[in-house]
């Protein structure tokens, strides 16, 4: 038994002056100061909101025209840019409303300042985005996508002209439901995604 | 019977006292074998310039004045380089180069997620310096370290956003082996 010991005190004292040799050798260290990398932001607002009502839009008849302007700001930092894609999805499925919001007509335009002309009547300003060809186009299938930030800059704001029609010439009764008196509630989402 | 063996002992220890004296009275002569001198090697890295952070992004790098106002997004890579001097001297020198992780765990979880951190070695010409293994045939040679940080372009949605990467500090050593 007293063998046994002798022999581990004897293997534990050769393993620590091993340990203590290899601490031993040359060794050189630099130290670099360290940092902090940041990273950067997107974001796509309307009006500083993440939500807004634009309603509600009333008055309407065929032939007539409502318009509303919205402010869209944009954030992307660094490499990045921000475009931005339009669409319309309806809320209220009653017939009335879904019979109403197939009748629609919008058209969108995209201005530089916030003065840009945005009315009932006369053309607004800016560039039109929906639809492509001018006029107005079915508001169920309004699409619209430009760029807001470009990757050179990191913020930028865009003013969105909005007009609603109901066009000439609608029938007073469409699918067996009276368009006089009906309301629709529909919401137009903007996304924004980042770009290179 | 003792008497006898008393009288021996006592005669041995006087044979060899009057031995011993007549040795230090024969002809002695000693020269000196010049040994020369030992040197003992070097062992050293010695910073080069000035470090650099650089947005390699796109195919042309672009410089980045300052770290602390770059915006990293989604997409993005950046690299951060510091060459040093190899002093390596001795006729079984071995070493072996390596970096820290630069990455400190206390950083935001998402943004630690999303990038990607390798370290690699060079020498002057861009080779890569395999294992990072030092001999004394690299003394004086010039050594890049490159620390680039990648951005996944994969991050979705709003994740990640604003949050800061601590860096702590980077150490680079140089430690001796034997094989």
């Amino acid at each position: 038994m007293k063998r046994v010991v002798a022999l581990t005190a004897g293997v534990a004292l050769v393993l620590l002056t091993g340990t203590g040799a290899t601490l031993a050798l040359w060794n050189d260290t630099e130290t670099v100061e360290g940092a902090a990398l940041t990273s950067g932001t997107l974001n796509l607002t309307i009006g500083g909101q993440e939500q807004v009502a634009i309603g509600p839009l009333t008055g309407l008849y065929p032939g007539g025209v409502v318009a509303t302007k919205i402010t869209l700001d944009g954030q992307a930092s660094g490499n990045l840019g921000l475009n931005f894609a339009a669409s319309t999805s309806l809320v209220n499925t009653s017939s009335a409303s879904s019979t109403l919001f197939g009748v629609l007509d919008a058209q969108l335009y995209t201005q530089p300042t916030s003065s840009g002309a945005c009315a009932a009547t006369g053309t607004p300003g800016g560039t039109q985005l929906y639809p492509t060809g001018g006029g107005f186009g079915d508001l169920s299938a309004l699409a619209a996508s430009g760029t807001l930030v470009g990757t050179a800059s990191d913020t930028a704001t865009t003013y969105v002209c909005v007009r609603f029609t109901i066009p000439s010439g609608t029938a007073a009764t469409v699918g067996g439901i009276e368009l006089s008196g009906a309301q629709t509630s529909f919401t137009l989402n903007i996304a924004g995604e980042g770009t290179r | 019977m003792k008497n006898i063996t008393k009288a021996t002992i006592a005669g041995a220890a006087g044979i060899v006292l009057l031995a011993g004296g007549t040795t230090f009275a024969l002809w002695s002569d000693s020269t000196t074998v010049n040994g020369g001198s030992v040197t003992a090697g070097t062992l050293a890295l010695d910073p080069v310039g000035t470090p650099a952070w650089n947005d390699t992004s796109t195919s042309t790098a672009v410089p980045i004045a300052d770290i602390t106002a770059f915006r990293i997004v989604p997409g993005d890579t950046v690299e951060y380089t510091s060459s040093f001097t190899v002093n390596a001297t001795g006729d079984n020198l071995t070493a072996d180069l390596t970096v820290s992780n630069p990455v400190a765990a206390t950083g935001d979880a998402a943004l630690i997620a999303a990038t990607t951190v390798t370290q690699t070695f060079t020498d002057a010409a861009g080779d890569p310096i395999t294992n990072g293994e030092i001999t004394s045939d690299n003394n004086g040679d010039e050594i890049n370290v490159t620390v680039t940080i990648a951005f996944a372009s994969s991050t979705p949605d709003k994740v990640a956003q604003g949050e800061t990467l601590d860096l702590s500090d980077l150490t680079v050593t140089l430690q001796q082996t034997r094989p």
